[in-house]
């Protein structure tokens, strides 16, 4: 059975919600608390309150001790009104529904967030294991910081919700991008360990030098085990962005896997969207 | 802790000015704030300040300009001076020293560092009052520098006039000229621009700019001489300088004009890609005859959505919560198929590819309309479909393999078919090579007569619906609306207004009961629009297109078209007549003197 938490919940909402996945769901309803764990839970929902701003941060604290899990945070209002989702999504939630919405709607929405990941297909096994591999190797290598992989899921839209992100654009062979995202304070370990400095004199210039070193490796070393294979590539520029809530656009009709990595208690993400140029590149639908 | 005095804090950028000013207050400072020369002077006249901390440049004049004003000024030259200073201008700090500076540092801040040199520089005092002015401009008098601290370098500054628009310009930013980000111009001066963005560059690092001007988009080179991350929540500010040019020239005074004139033409959300999503949300009334109500999204290059610019159009409420579900659904498994991605969503439903974990091979997964799956009628229809096209085995028809329900989710699974449509070829032009033209017309017209043999309508015949596969295959697609042709259908009974309107049948507009003789007509007119590179009919409003359908002679092909053939331009003139006992009456026919065209 699904566990879901809901979050500072009316007594409204928790019916509505209790309506829509009672049957199928363990629901607990909690108050908000900087401290809370999601281990075990499917999905978060919250009740936006009146303060954006605070609603924004309740969001952001919640996407940080997600710790770039897949669980989906749902934020609930009560208001006939149309509510901009754009700076709640900017902080992290992944959908913001209305009371107001058609029930089926909501239903299948919430239902569709709690159907199971999907395992990787073969095909994507053969180019993400090599990346899973050289990340490990690279972070201990460069790092000597232990990683250790711990899952991977799928999206066609993914947004980040990290700090800081080293994009690689890839060309050649392929099309696609792949992208190391971390928290502000794992990426300043990183890069403090890789520099070989203490982690307060970390400043931007040295985030922005070491995060591009780093998906500049995982992609140079990566590249090399795919020769004459389909997905060989060339890369590019690294680019380093920052800012809340980024979010990477990927191919269209081409999975793209979220690679989850531990190193200790902190987790970071690899996003990897690789297409063979000779691979279709316009599928449509049947009948 | 506790000084004789304020901290005088000056920086153009207010979030940084925030930043550092709630570190200071953290660290028991009181501190005085402005963000430009001329406030400051003010706070400075009014205020006892300890300590100046200033940026090289200022929202009116630069730091160095009221360095030399407080150093010239007897009642204020024993109050320390620090300056903030991007990496590239550790030279002009030196020279700053001479003028009576007592430190400085770099960007991007370190703020336990700021701390440690103002502790170094301030001795702890006892006993004053903590008073904070919040980083607001103050508005009081305004004095200007005296004439002749600010004049040598008032002249020099003018070459370097920095202009602050009202409105935000978005620009585009990019270290290798593929992936796109979005920034915006937040000063601009002859020499470059300062912009947000959230490319976290480094000083020297070169970039390309891309602006949007009125005759097209014009990238120029540049490079980074100043970046400011005041924190990593927010993005980072990057200055960057662009060589002369006429390219920069041409730039430069249009983003000044846009500034003069209040306008910004650019603010209608640059895309930050190559192309942005092409997402097309058509309201029944106002739709494009063409395409229906159908949601597109397009998506061939990588895409970055700032925080500020959300790439999409948010379609209307109803539309906007199908396209979410679908979105719920990617990466997930729908009993033996997993959706690997999103392809697209029409008005029946949501289309993935999808991977049959039990066959072991690619799917195309039909997920149903939420709003359609929950209606019984529908929900038969859609079994319906499924049947039907299950009856029609045949090289040019897409199969279908399953149909389930999993989580509440209704799905079919069907021949996946890589390749592009009809639609695709006409869109790239490729539509004036008759001999392949009428060989698709023929594939076409056989695969139709076979349906027909099975009494089945198609209903909805239109250049999307014709697929090309990769290896040349054509394939009908898209039964959703087909009808089995019973005998049952009466005379006179009304029937619901069902197809494209471009390619819609006069009987069908009508309400008539329909047979095999629409699918005919909308068969012509799909291929009216395949040579002659447009619809048959076009109009403002689907109303319009309708009426030309029912009331207007069609102009012949061959006036669109004078490579195509006297012969095919009758051929399609008689498949599109507005009666249907005028019209072919049969696909036999119609092959008969296709074939009697092409041999």
């Amino acid at each position: 059975m699904n566990k879901i938490i809901g979050i500072d919940c009316s007594p409204k909402v928790e019916a509505a919600v209790s309506d829509m996945l009672g049957g199928k769901c363990d629901i607990q309803f909690e108050r908000f608390h900087d401290e809370m764990n999601f281990n075990g839970y499917q999905m978060i929902i919250l009740e936006m309150g009146a303060n954006q701003e605070y609603v924004s941060q309740q969001i952001r604290k919640l996407r940080y001790a997600c710790n770039f899990k897949n669980i989906p945070i749902i934020l609930i209002h009560d208001s006939e009104k149309d509510i901009s989702s754009q700076p709640y999504m900017i902080a992290g939630v992944t959908e913001v529904l209305s009371l107001y919405d058609p029930l089926p709607a909501c239903k299948q929405i919430l239902s569709g967030y709690l159907i199971p990941n999907r395992e990787p297909l073969v095909e994507e096994l053969e180019y993400l294991k090599p990346f899973i591999k050289n990340t490990c190797h690279i972070l201990k290598t460069m790092a000597a910081i232990d990683v250790e992989f711990k899952e991977v899921y799928f999206s066609n839209a993914i947004r980040i919700f990290g700090d800081v992100s080293g994009i690689m654009g890839l060309s050649g062979n392929v099309e696609g991008t792949i992208v190391v995202t971390f928290y502000w304070d794992m990426a300043k370990t990183i890069v403090a360990k890789m520099m070989g400095t203490e982690e307060g004199a970390v400043d931007a210039e040295l985030i922005h030098d070491g995060v591009s070193e780093i998906i500049n490796m995982i992609s140079g070393t990566t590249k090399k085990e795919f020769v004459d294979s389909q997905y060989y590539f060339e890369i590019t520029l690294p680019s380093v962005v920052v800012g809340p809530g980024h979010q990477i656009g990927h191919l269209q009709d081409t999975s793209v896997s979220a690679l989850i990595f531990q190193v200790g208690n902190q987790s970071f993400a690899l996003h990897v969207c690789i297409r063979p140029k000779n691979s279709q590149v316009n599928v449509r639908r049947g009948a | 802790m506790h000084i004789k005095g304020y901290i005088l804090l000056i920086n153009r950028e207010k979030k940084f000015l925030e930043t550092v000013h709630k570190s200071l207050l953290d660290a028991g400072y009181s501190v005085l704030t402005a963000t430009t020369m001329s406030s400051a002077v003010n706070l400075l006249s009014n205020n006892t300040v300890a300590l100046v901390i200033c940026d090289s440049e200022l929202n009116d004049f630069s730091g160095y300009d009221l360095l030399r004003f407080i150093k010239n000024n007897p009642q204020l030259e024993k109050i320390p001076f620090m300056f903030f200073v991007p990496v590239h201008d550790q030279g002009n700090a030196g020279k700053a020293f001479k003028w009576g500076a007592t430190d400085f540092i770099v960007y991007p801040l370190d703020g336990k560092i700021l701390i440690e040199r103002i502790g170094a520089i301030l001795s702890p005092q006892d006993g004053e009052a903590k008073i904070s002015i919040s980083p607001k401009e103050d508005n009081r008098e305004h004095i200007s520098p005296p004439v002749n601290a600010a004049s040598p370098v008032q002249k020099e500054r003018r070459e370097n006039d920095r202009i602050v628009p009202k409105d935000s310009i978005n620009v585009e930013v990019s270290r290798d000229a593929i992936l796109w980000l979005p920034g915006q111009i937040k000063n601009i001066s002859k020499q470059g621009f300062l912009m947000e963005t959230p490319l976290l560059g480094r000083p020297g690092m070169f970039l390309y700019i891309r602006v949007q001007l009125p005759n097209g988009k014009c990238v120029l080179e540049s490079q980074v001489r100043h970046v400011s991350i005041s924190n990593h929540q927010l993005l980072a500010e990057i200055g960057v300088e662009i060589g002369a040019s006429i390219a920069w020239t041409e730039v430069y005074n249009y983003i000044i004009d846009l500034i003069d004139t209040g306008k910004n033409p650019v603010a209608e959300r640059l895309s930050v890609s190559g192309k942005i999503p092409d997402i097309k949300t058509i309201s029944a009334e106002k739709a494009q005859p063409e395409t229906e109500t159908i949601v597109v999204i397009k998506n061939n290059e990588t895409i970055y959505t700032p925080p500020s610019q959300p790439n999409f159009n948010e379609p209307p409420n109803g539309k906007a919560l199908e396209i979410r579900f679908y979105h719920s659904l990617v990466g997930k498994q729908l009993g033996n198929y997993k959706a690997v991605s999103f392809i697209g969503a029409g008005a029946m439903g949501g289309v993935f590819k999808g991977w049959d974990i039990i066959l072991e091979r690619n799917v195309a997964l039909k997920i149903i309309s939420y709003k359609l799956s929950s209606i019984d009628s529908f929900r038969e229809m859609f079994v319906k479909e499924a049947r039907l096209v299950s009856q029609l085995s045949h090289p040019n028809i897409a199969q279908i393999y399953y149909i389930d329900q999993s989580d509440d989710v209704f799905y079919f699974a069907m021949e996946l078919i890589s390749g592009g449509t009809l639609k695709d070829m006409i869109k790239g032009g490729s539509t004036l090579n008759s001999a392949k033209g009428l060989e698709y017309l023929v594939t076409i017209c056989r695969t139709l007569d076979f349906v027909s043999g099975k009494n089945i309508i198609h209903r909805d015949i239109k250049p999307e619906n014709i697929m090309i596969g990769d290896d040349g295959t054509l394939k009908v697609v898209d039964f959703g609306v087909a009808v089995v042709n019973d005998g049952k259908n009466k005379k006179g009974k009304s029937e619901n207004l069902v197809g494209s309107p471009y390619y819609v049948s006069p009987d069908c507009i009508k309400g008539l009961p329909l047979d095999s003789r629409s699918d005919i007509y909308s068969l012509g007119a799909t291929f009216y629009h395949f040579f002659a590179g447009v619809p048959p009919f076009e109009g403002e409003n689907v109303e319009d297109v309708l009426l030309k359908h029912l009331n207007e002679d069609l102009v012949p092909l061959k006036m669109k078209n004078s490579a195509v053939s006297n012969w095919l331009s009758d051929i399609i003139a008689k498949m599109m007549a507005k009666n249907p006992d005028d019209r072919y009456q049969h696909y036999k026919d119609i092959i008969a003197d296709l074939d009697l065209l092409m041999h």
